[in-house]
């Protein structure tokens, strides 16, 4: 009997996305290999934070984890191509690329770079402003307001981009420091604003999409090799029925952010494409010199090239 | 010698953790004023000052170890006088060889990740990982200078406690 | 697997090794002895448990305590409480518990209360014809008020190991819990005093007088407000208010008071410097321990196992009381914490309790045990500070632990106790 410790960051109920199909892969996975492969869910970074889960990826001590592009970026930077800003025109363009041939090279190099197989991405769904002060409308708008991001440079850029003060907080500070005011603002998915409650101190939300985030389903290449082909096999079915789930769970959230926000009493704010044009004017080039610089122009340009393919 | 030398290397190892703590507290203060005064936080400062405390807990944790700072239970040791020195000799050895078998992996965990770079100012991950091994060296050293030049203070401390 | 940690855990703590290596040493056996992982995990897990921004606090906190004692500020707290209190029947004792209280509002651990002004107020009493061992017993029992009114380090590393509460919302709810200790410990003092018929303390000075000559601990009263109101108003985080307050300590002693010289600050520097690594140390190594703990799934295996029990909400705090009573015979605060908030919040969570009531239950239980033996920091420092063996503090230090552990029952019974402040400051929903 073979166990997999599967690891990842949201909170062990059913009504988060990343749990509900961490499961849904255990009930698979045991059904399907008569208990020969065991699954053992680890919810809420209890295996460590995610450079730490990465690292466990790396060394086998961890056979598998669902980690956000953030967290991936320190053991394999090339990942934060995806938070070029305004980069994807909607969902279907965005699941297509990361479901087709730039997914699979991507993926190729990761494994040889890093030993992590990566099996499949699935959303943290799109990222939107949220903040007390004022409706965000324009760029102007957001200007002196100081805004929380992960620490992550992408993310500094972006924010400063459009005038805003960046302020970087990580995850579990982030609601005492809104409570409190310590920032003004945030960015983050429906998912995490529901997750962590960060509706409660927070009135305003433009839904502008700014980055389509996403999470990767991960396989330590170490004890890939370990199983079987059939067993290999059924661990990528299993991975796919998970991502579909959680796909479903966050489009559903993201299709329906104004509604789930407003009644959560947050005053809604949705931008036309001119007005989103207005913003990408600003960030895009801003946040692509820098990916540039760290990931290299060509990843970036296959990135835009794969976006325009997938959307004809 | 060996008491001059126990001397400087306890005031380095001193002096670089006073200076690394000093310069966290002004790395932390700055952002404090520069988000209320300026609007304005440096990203690195929350990620430097991390990896300071990181580096004056490991190159901190033989200095502490010597001046007491370390809580062990000596209490069953100080049950018989007659094993006392059994005691204290198992317990200096079971300590010697955990700082000696994590400088080891400590070394072999910064190579490891010897191409991972931290997430603001993108520094090489082992610059800051190497504060394991190197830390457990620190503490070795001072274990071997501690029996070479033992300190009387300690000693009389321990007469007490009994 | 589990064998060779626990093996390893209880003979190298009964030779003597210290607590950090303990935890560290048991963990790197095991891993080894199990053969599943490689070794370089245990350097891993070590440096991933220090690495925490909220950590930083530890510090700052350590520091700005420091900095204070140098500075002749606790000297100053000592005479305030004195001057309030002193005159009454053993009224050095009522003054011991009262300047705990005071520096507890600059401290956040209660190990440095011991060792610092506990060594003088024990030096004090001494004098004054009290029994050393009393004078210990009064000191190391108020000592562990440090760790309940903010800043408390143990809170720091209590929210970084629950989700559910944070630091700031723990720092609001430790005040009534400590000011009630506080409050036990002088009754208990003041009975004492009057069955065993002890002196009444010094007359009290004139007010005027007294400023005249210990006014500068005015310049330490600031500095809890700019901790708990920096924090709760946002103008800081937690990590920034600790920052702000060393920044603060080091300012009014060497600029203001100058109670300071150059030449001792680099020696505060370094002495906080390499308590953090004491501190921290035990945090690293437990964060390993906890991490095999969990790959084990000893805490899902408790979990079950208390949930299946199907316990009454005031029954299972309780029970978790005394089972961290009796870990803290053994057990340091930190390391419990680390080990064991992981284990019991969820449940008493699932169980309707509210987490900040659960978290000071937990930080009352196992802060006690540092005045329980064989096993308890603030005991082992008071004893070598008193110069007296730990067996005839511990006689003496009975009726006081008998008044805290009333505390603690107090908590459990009444979750207003901890939750009204938190109420009024809007942490409780
Ligand atoms: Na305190
Ligand atoms: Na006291």
């Amino acid at each position: 009997e073979t166990t997999i410790k599967f690891g990842h960051f949201q909170p062990g109920r059913m009504d988060q996305p990343k749990h509900a199909a961490a499961m849904a892969f255990k009930a698979y996975v045991e059904g399907a290999t008569a208990g020969e492969l065991k699954v053992e869910i680890y919810p809420a970074g209890q295996l460590g934070n995610e450079s730490t889960v990465m690292e466990g990826l790396q060394l086998g001590t961890i056979e598998m984890a669902v980690v956000h592009d953030g967290g991936i970026a320190g053991t394999y930077a090339p990942v934060e191509v995806f938070s070029l800003p305004y980069a994807f025109p909607n969902q279907q363009v965005a699941w297509k690329v990361f479901d087709g041939p730039f997914r699979d090279k991507f993926a190729e190099q990761m494994l040889n770079e890093t030993q992590i197989r990566l099996i499949g991405f699935a959303d943290n769904g799109l990222r939107h402003f949220t903040n007390n002060k004022r409706p965000i409308k324009a760029p102007a708008d957001l200007q002196g307001l100081r805004m929380r991001v992960q620490p992550s440079q992408v993310y500094v850029r972006l924010m400063e981009s459009l005038g805003a003060s960046a302020t970087a907080i990580s995850w579990g500070e982030l609601p005492t420091a809104l409570a409190q005011g310590t920032v003004d603002g945030q960015e983050n998915g429906v998912t995490n604003i529901l997750a962590a409650s960060l509706y409660e101190n927070q009135n305003h939300v433009t839904l502008d999409g700014h980055v389509y985030s996403v999470h990767a389903y991960m396989v330590s290449d170490a004890f890939w090799q370990q199983l079987t082909p059939e067993q290999q096999q059924v661990v990528k079915t299993g991975t796919e029925i998970a991502i579909g789930i959680h796909r479903g769970m966050t489009a559903a959230q993201d299709m329906n952010a104004g509604s789930i926000l407003a009644e959560k009493g947050m005053t809604v704010t949705t931008l036309t494409p001119a007005e989103v044009a207005a913003f990408r004017e600003l960030a895009q080039p801003a946040v692509r010199s820098y990916l540039e610089e760290q990931v290299g122009a060509e990843l970036v340009n296959d990135l835009l090239t794969a976006i325009e393919e997938a959307g004809k | 010698m060996v008491a001059s030398i126990d001397r400087t290397i306890i005031r380095i190892n001193g002096w670089v953790i006073g200076i690394m703590l000093m310069v966290m507290l002004a790395l932390v203060c700055t952002n404090v004023v520069g988000r209320y005064f300026f609007l304005y936080s440096f990203g690195w400062i929350e990620e430097v000052s991390r990896y300071l405390m990181i580096w004056i807990v490991f190159l901190g944790a033989g200095l502490a170890l010597r001046e007491g700072m370390h809580v062990a239970v000596t209490l069953f040791a100080d049950l018989s006088m007659e094993l006392k020195p059994a005691f204290k000799w198992a317990a200096w050895i079971l300590t010697f060889l955990f700082f000696a078998a994590l400088a080891w992996y400590g070394y072999k965990y910064a190579m490891f990740a010897a191409r991972q770079r931290s997430t603001m100012l993108q520094l090489p991950m082992w610059t800051i990982y190497l504060a394991v091994p190197i830390g457990s060296v620190m503490c070795i050293v001072h274990m071997v200078l501690d029996l070479l030049n033992p300190k009387k203070d300690a000693e009389e401390a321990v007469e007490v406690a009994e | 697997m589990s064998t060779i940690l626990f093996a390893a855990f209880v003979v190298m703590l009964v030779l003597g090794v210290p607590v950090a290596v303990v935890m560290g040493g048991a963990s790197l056996l095991a891993i080894l002895y199990e053969g599943r992982y490689p070794g370089l995990i245990i350097a891993q897990r070590l440096f991933a448990g220090i690495d925490s921004f909220p950590l930083m606090a530890i510090p700052f906190f350590v520091l700005a305590a420091e900095l204070m004692t140098g500075g002749k500020i606790t000297d100053g707290l000592l005479s305030l409480a004195s001057q309030i209190i002193g005159r009454l029947r053993g009224g050095l004792g009522h003054a011991n518990v009262l300047m705990s209280i005071f520096f507890s509002g600059i401290s956040g651990s209660a190990l440095a209360d011991a060792a610092g002004p506990g060594a003088v107020t024990i030096q004090m009493m001494r004098k004054a014809g009290y029994s050393v061992e009393y004078a210990a017993a009064v000191t190391a029992s108020s000592a562990l008020i440090s760790s309940i009114i903010p800043p408390s380090i143990i809170m720091v590393i209590y929210a970084l190991s629950d989700n559910a509460v944070s630091v700031s919302a723990l720092f609001v709810a430790g005040i009534v819990p400590g000011v009630l200790m506080g409050l036990s410990l002088m009754i208990t003092n003041g009975y004492l005093a009057w069955k065993r018929d002890f002196k009444a303390g010094e007359p009290r000075k004139p007010w005027g007088q007294f400023i005249r000559e210990s006014g500068t601990i005015l310049a330490a009263l600031p500095l809890p407000i700019i901790i708990v109101g920096g924090i709760h108003s946002g103008v800081f985080t937690p990590t920034e208010a600790s920052a702000v307050a060393a920044a603060y300590a080091l300012i009014v002693t060497k600029f203001v008071l100058r109670s300071l010289t150059w030449s001792q600050l680099p020696r505060m520097f370094v002495r906080a410097g390499l308590m953090t690594s004491g501190v921290l140390m035990i945090v690293s190594t437990a964060s390993a321990f906890a991490w095999l703990l969990t790959v084990l799934q000893v805490p899902q295996a408790i979990t079950t196992t208390i949930t299946s029990l199907g316990l009454p909400p005031v029954a299972l705090l309780l029970a978790i009381a005394v089972f961290l009573l009796v870990a803290g015979l053994f057990i340091d605060t930190l390391p419990g914490v680390l080990l064991f908030v992981p284990i019991v919040a969820p449940v008493a969570d699932a169980m309707g309790i509210h987490p900040i009531q659960t978290a000071l239950v937990v930080i009352l239980s196992l802060t006690i045990g540092m005045i329980t033996p064989p096993v308890g920091g603030v005991l082992f420092v008071v004893s070598v500070v008193a110069r007296i063996p730990l067996t005839r503090v511990v006689s003496a230090i009975l009726p006081f632990l008998a008044a805290e552990l009333l505390v603690l029952l107090l908590l459990i019974l009444v979750p207003a106790a901890s939750l009204w402040l938190p109420s009024l400051f809007g942490y409780v929903r």
